[in-house]
């Protein structure tokens, strides 16, 4: 009974995903009935170019975003956790914890009526970067917290300035958590929707953007298509990362 | 003057007092401990000679040079951890090298003095090893050898040896020693255990609610105890409440619960005033029938055995009522539960005790 | 280098930023809140005479559409939370008590989905719920079997549920399960011991320890929830409108940005609301 409920569970969140894989392959114009085989959708996929700019525009927005988050969030984390910095923490924590309606209509008042900045790409990635470095701050905090205090001590006693300390111990140790947390600044980012749409503007669109209007006004396979990719993606930097720091994504710290 | 010389160091957290104006001088080439149950301010002492604790008043001198405002990594004093603190992203021979590397030797001697350190502590194989893949007493040689590698002056141990089993605690005792005497570099040990004090100490500072009670070789540290805390905490004691009736040069008498009691001199003691007598169990004998050689003497009956093996720890109610231990080797007669016996101790076995 | 330059050097640079790019705006938007919207959108200048009103507070609350729309929204929220604690529990529950391997390859399973992009996981739910879709068959033509009209499961309060507790199962389920791995084993054979059977077990033992995870479970999933607007956007018909939906219109569409700002400060303060209750003692993570 028991097993069979988790077994529905299961289901539950596998099946939407395997629709959209399975419709991808599928040679009708209609997300209907199993037509039969096909790369027709991929190939679409690659001659749209007002795809292929999104797709383009999103990497860029990633790495620059998660570039700069990942520097920040590391700084943040080794902060927060070395000298219980409560104010930073809120501040670092608190964009991850609202919705994210409500950081993509501060952030649009922010950019249009203080700094008068058009929305574009820039604009873009600073909103990224600003919902990003909780999380590369978290993952870090957790590989500094579990790190024995006596090493920096030791260091420091055996000779190592502060500086020295925080290149030869600090940082080699805690990579694992810097790269794991980069990865996931770039994975949040490549999937924003909420927060770009508002911060976009008219004239930029990323591959979520892109999606979501496909979406809204005609539905074509090429969805299933562009979306299989996309997972692909996706699965391939959550796995990275949580061999990397597996303590700090399951949260058990 | 002394190697390093603690003035009155004093260290506050908030209202508590951690470290309460301790005073002692450390000579150079001794092995010297500070002994204290947990939280009498020992690891604090410590990291105050080490760099990583402030003195709120009182200073340190190391080679007569006043250590205040000379951070951690200037002070030719290196610490052994107590969890060892060998950094897990580097192999036994990076961390040994690390000091080094961080006074920007050359490579070539380093690598040269790496490996000799290596085979100091016979883990020259282990050269490449990660600190996850060693033992615990090859991670706790591995410390050592990276706290001596630059020739410290001083070289702190934080209960460095807390973590072994018992057998390697003993081997490790006895390799530390041999290493201090080789090495003749001044070793500062902390500890919680008394054994381990009594066993490798050159001499000892017992330290209790951030205040030094007693600083002594481990003889005159165990054998006379200044006060009642030392002689508590350091071995076995059997204490009773005592009355001095006589404080002569020679001797003292002593009435405790209903026992006439003569004990060595204490030049302190006024007749009349009230305080312990104690002895070690050790000290006790018991036999059968009088044992009339002994000034004290006393009859009384078996309230307890704890069987050791080699010896058996005795608990005899003595007429009066008063509880007196006693440590006999089970070569000898022994005796059981409700024994009438009879307990007695030379002259000059135990003390009076008024702090 | 001292410590205070030290500590500086490391938290200088993020404390400006998120200074910057959370704390500013998010004091602009107050402000903003209690600002004259301007004559083709956006905020009037201070400039006019016109400073600082409650004009758009009063709006909100004269008005009872804005406030059914606050009180469906927490409903939605709340029934979420509800599916998905039921969904999770169970879950976490087997999960916990599985075999270390076995315990680590489910987790996987449960991130993994969640790992995907968030508009396709909504997206994949048109394909599911659509009107040629199989389950849409199956259930008008069960209904058809007992007389009853024909329904459309698509761009329904019903489809706009089933994939808000799609889109936040994760949530409820990790700190379910960080919770339930915790537990001693040794308390449920004590329990067994003392008497209990596998059902007062769980009510006695299990659950009661488990509350601080469904607190923070619970929290984690109705905090986005309440602010949700891409859901209800995409599969939700035009009466399915939620807070963040009005908050959208309001910055995009109406252009009615003061009216806005105090729609988002609202939804602000309800959320603190929500996370002081999970945070409150008892309601802590153990």
């Amino acid at each position: 009974m028991h097993r069979l409920w988790v077994l529905g569970v299961f289901i539950f969140l596998y099946l939407p995903l395997v629709v959209v894989i399975v419709y991808s392959f599928n040679d009708s114009r209609l997300n209907a009935e199993w037509v039969g085989f096909t790369l027709g959708w991929y190939r679409v996929l690659f001659r749209d170019d007002e795809m292929l700019k999104a797709a383009g525009n999103s990497l860029a927005v990633a790495f620059a975003s998660s570039l700069i988050a990942t520097v920040l969030g590391t700084l943040a984390g080794i902060a927060i956790q070395r000298y219980r910095l409560k104010f930073l923490n809120f501040l670092v924590m608190a964009p991850v914890a609202m919705p994210e309606v409500l950081a993509g209509v501060s952030l649009l008042l922010f950019f249009i009526q203080l700094m008068d900045m058009d929305l574009g790409m820039l604009t873009v990635v600073l909103a990224h970067v600003a919902f990003s470095v909780g999380f590369v701050a978290v993952v870090v905090r957790v590989s500094v917290a579990s790190l024995d205090r006596s090493l920096f001590d030791a260091a420091r006693d055996l000779g190592a300035s502060p500086l020295a300390v925080f290149r030869h111990v600090t940082l080699p140790l805690v990579m694992p958590g810097i790269i794991a947390g980069f990865l996931m600044a770039f994975t949040l980012s490549i999937d924003d929707f909420v927060i770009t749409f508002f911060t976009a503007g008219v004239g930029f669109q990323t591959l979520p953007l892109r999606i979501y209007s496909m979406i809204k006004i005609s539905v074509t396979p090429e969805v299933n298509a562009v979306s299989t990719l996309l997972m692909i993606l996706t699965l391939v930097l959550t796995l990275v990362a949580m061999r990397l720091a597996p303590e700090a994504i399951k949260g058990e710290a | 003057m002394a190697l390093l010389e603690i003035r009155n160091a004093t260290r506050r957290f908030g209202r508590f007092a951690a470290i309460d104006g301790v005073s002692l001088s450390i000579e150079a080439g001794e092995f010297f401990t500070l002994l204290g149950p947990s939280g009498c301010g020992k690891t604090t002492l410590l990291r105050m000679i080490a760099g990583f604790e402030k003195l709120d008043s009182g200073q340190i001198f190391l080679d007569g040079r006043d250590l205040s405002g000379i951070p951690p990594e200037k002070r030719p004093v290196h610490t052994v951890f107590q969890s060892y603190a060998l950094f897990p992203h580097m192999t036994a021979f990076d961390n040994i090298a690390f000091p080094l590397r961080m006074a920007k030797r050359p490579e070539r001697e380093i690598g040269e003095r790496v490996l000799k350190a290596l085979g100091d502590v016979r883990l020259a194989e282990k050269s490449d090893a990660y600190p996850r893949n060693l033992s615990g007493g090859e991670q706790q040689r591995v410390a050592l050898a990276r706290g001596l590698i630059n020739r410290p002056r001083l070289l702190l141990l934080d209960e460095c040896l807390a973590a072994l089993d018992a057998k390697l605690r003993v081997e490790m005792q006895i390799e530390l020693i041999d290493l201090q005497k080789e090495l003749g570099i001044t070793f500062v040990f902390v500890t919680h255990a008394q054994d381990e004090a009594l066993a490798l100490s050159h001499r000892i500072a017992v330290l209790n609610r951030g205040r030094v009670e007693q600083v002594g070789e481990p003889s005159s540290v165990y054998g006379s105890p200044r006060n009642r805390f030392v002689a508590d905490f350091i071995g076995h004691i059997s204490q009773i409440e005592a009355v001095v009736r006589e404080s002569a040069p020679r001797h003292l008498r002593l009435e405790a619960q209903g026992l006439e009691i003569t004990a060595p001199p204490m030049k302190s003691a006024v007749a009349g005033e009230k305080g312990i007598f104690a002895i070690r169990p050790e000290q006790v004998r018991m036999g059968l029938d009088d044992i009339t050689d002994l000034r004290n003497h006393y009859r009384g009956t078996v309230e307890s055995v704890l069987y050791r093996g080699d010896v058996s720890l005795y608990k005899v109610r003595l007429e009066g009522g008063a509880l007196m231990e006693a440590l006999l080797p089970n070569t000898g007669r022994t005796f059981g539960v409700n024994d009438e016996v009879c307990v007695g101790w030379r002259h000059d076995a135990g003390m009076y005790l008024n702090e | 280098m001292n410590e205070r330059l030290e500590k500086w050097l490391l938290a200088g640079a993020p404390t400006l930023f998120m200074l910057a790019l959370f704390a500013v705006p998010s004091a602009i938007m107050l402000l903003a809140s209690f600002r004259y919207p301007g004559e083709y959108g956006g905020l009037a200048p201070m400039s006019e005479g016109r400073g600082l009103t409650l004009e758009t507070y009063r709006f909100f609350f004269s008005d009872f559409i804005y406030i059914r729309v606050f009180i469906k929204s927490i409903i939605m929220a709340s029934l979420t939370t509800a599916f998905c604690l039921l969904l999770a529990y169970p879950l976490a529950l087997l999960m916990s008590r599985s075999p270390q391997r076995r315990r680590n390859a489910m987790l996987l399973l449960v991130i993994l989905p969640f790992a995907s992009n968030f508009l396709i996981r909504v997206y994949a739910w048109m394909l599911l719920l659509g009107p040629q879709s199989a389950l849409n068959r199956i259930v008008n033509a069960l209904l058809g079997l007992f007389g009853f009209a024909h329904v459309q499961l698509l761009f329904s309060p019903f489809a706009v549920l089933v994939a808000m507790v799609y889109a936040h199962l994760p949530f409820m389920v990790l700190p379910l399960y960080a919770n339930l791995v915790r537990h001693d084993p040794l308390l449920l054979d004590a329990a067994q011991d003392l008497g209990a059977n596998s059902w007062q077990r769980f009510w006695r033992v299990t659950f009661p320890l488990s509350l601080p995870g469904v607190y923070s479970g619970s929290a984690l999933v109705f905090i986005p929830a309440l602010g949700m607007f891409v859901i209800p956007e995409i599969l939700g018909g035009t009466r399915d409108m939620l807070i963040g939906n009005l908050i959208k219109e309001q910055f995009l569409v109406a252009r009615d940005w003061p009216f806005g700002s105090a729609l988002a400060v609202l939804l602000t303060l309800s959320v603190m609301l929500i996370a002081w209750l999970a945070g409150r003692p008892g309601g802590r993570h153990a």
